[in-house]
């Protein structure tokens, strides 16, 4: 599973992180942080969580 | 335009995210042709939400705001350059340093500027907040000090200001005509919410209320404002954010129509003109699921009308842009979401979740025929998306 963020549609909502700590990261400096940009298949329904639950849309899944 | 040895050429006048995300997006379309993006200020392309947030707390650096997205070339930017004047039937913008500039395509993404007040001229004591030099310049302020700080408008960019001005402890007064806060996207439910939490974080809050006289030390430190309240203040600094107007002057003598912006179809092509197109705050945009032009100032409708722009040009996708209107704000660290368009026809009512949240409420707002058709999430995002699933279904059976 191949993971893409459009950093410029990010707004460090931080929702991400609430369904995938172990991906993704927003850090004080207000900027989100990829932790594993290619994460096994066990995370994918959390990640996809992710994906349907950021409100700018910036998450996409490539495979 | 495209005989043998022509390459397309569109150019784009504002170098902002609506302008810069057409860009990008043009080439994710697959367009080849070479593209031109203009910009009046000196800062390479940014966006605005973190300004009145985390960049004026400081929680965030400046470069928190700069957009990342890349063009492929034939791609130039060019910084510090204005349009001046539009001639569409021979395809040439006119730019401020006297230079002229040909195009194919032209996508107007020149954005909007801050309202003024008569009575209070800009100074270095008056700041109409919009730009990253304002940012900066507030910012800077706030830090090197402790003042007393007076906001003008209780909107979306004024209730920011106050809260981030509040985390570094200046002590700010926010003023608004209005009897609510936000009056024009919140109900009396969720207005009173927001406005409480501007209360417990120790703004002083005057609703109903205007700034009757003024008398600005333009070097700052000895200014005093009387409001209609009778109340008299002293203050170092003032904010004023009651609304922006489009950047359509200089396309006054152009062939394009506007009204409250450039007007627009669903898919950003300006009326009657089959090679202009218009997106973000400077667009009027035709909205087929409201059934009227609209002009939206926010982020997700920028970005969501420069994508359809660059595919309409690129030709990939003709489909109208079918968007449920989205906006978001952070005040004093809440994290209030706007669905849908709300109207003040709409009755209010408080939106109950199967899986209680223990904090935060959010309201749905309903038309007559009982239909909810926009809503305002209080620290409760992770139920967005079935907000969202809710409004969009009740807006397809109109």
């Amino acid at each position: 599973m191949k993971i893409e963020v459009d950093f410029d549609r990010c707004q460090s909502n931080a929702l991400c992180m609430q369904s995938a700590p172990s991906v993704f990261e927003v850090r004080d400096d207000g900027f989100l942080y990829i932790l594993q940009d290619a994460p096994g298949e066990e995370l994918r329904q959390s990640v996809e969580e992710a994906v349907a639950n950021c409100p700018t849309q910036a998450i996409s899944i490539q495979d | 335009m495209t005989g043998p040895g022509h390459q397309s050429k569109t150019v784009i006048v504002g170098a902002s995210l609506a302008g810069l995300r057409c860009a990008a997006s043009l080439r994710r379309e697959g367009y080849e042709g070479e593209i031109v993006l203009l910009g009046n200020e000196r800062h390479s392309p940014y966006q605005r939400p973190p300004l009145s947030k985390a960049v004026l707390t400081g929680r965030a650096p400046i470069e928190r705001a700069t957009l990342r997205s890349q063009v492929a070339p034939p791609f130039e930017l060019r910084l510090g350059v204005e349009a001046t004047a539009l001639a569409a039937e021979d395809q040439v913008l006119t730019l401020d340093d006297r230079s002229s500039i040909s195009y194919d395509h032209l996508v107007l993404t020149c954005g909007a500027r801050p309202r003024h007040l008569a009575a209070l001229p800009p100074s270095e004591t008056v700041l109409y907040f919009r730009t990253l030099d304002d940012a900066v310049r507030l910012r800077t302020r706030v830090q090197e000090s402790i003042g007393r700080l007076l906001v003008v408008g209780a909107g979306f960019i004024g209730s920011e200001v106050a809260s981030s001005a509040r985390e570094q402890n200046w002590q700010v007064t926010l003023v608004d005509l209005d009897a609510r806060i936000m009056s024009r996207v919140l109900g009396e439910g969720a207005s009173s919410i927001v406005e409480q939490r501007h209360r417990e974080n120790g703004v002083d809050l005057r609703l109903s209320c205007s700034i009757s006289e003024a008398e600005i030390d333009r070097d700052g430190e000895n200014s005093r404002v009387s409001l209609s309240d009778g109340s008299t203040l002293d203050v170092d600094m003032i904010v004023v954010g009651i609304g922006v107007e489009a950047n359509t002057e200089w396309l006054a003598n152009s062939s394009l129509t506007l009204d409250n912006g450039v007007i627009v179809d669903a898919n950003g092509r300006a009326e009657g003109v089959n090679n202009i197109y218009a997106a973000g705050d400077v667009a009027s945009w035709f909205h087929p699921a409201y059934g009227r032009h609209l002009r939206f100032e926010h982020f997700e409708s920028a970005t969501n009308q420069a994508q359809k722009v660059a595919a309409t040009i690129a030709g990939t996708d003709l489909s109208p842009l079918d968007e449920l209107p989205f906006a978001w704000s952070d005040q004093h660290g809440s994290v209030i979401q706007f669905l849908g368009l709300s109207d003040p026809s709409y009755l209010e009512r408080s939106l109950e979740f199967s899986d209680e949240s223990p904090h935060g409420q959010s309201f749905g707002y309903y038309d007559d025929h009982g239909r909810c058709r926009a809503a305002v999430l209080i620290d409760q995002s992770a139920h967005l998306g079935e907000v969202k699933t809710t409004i969009t279904q009740s807006l397809r059976s109109l």
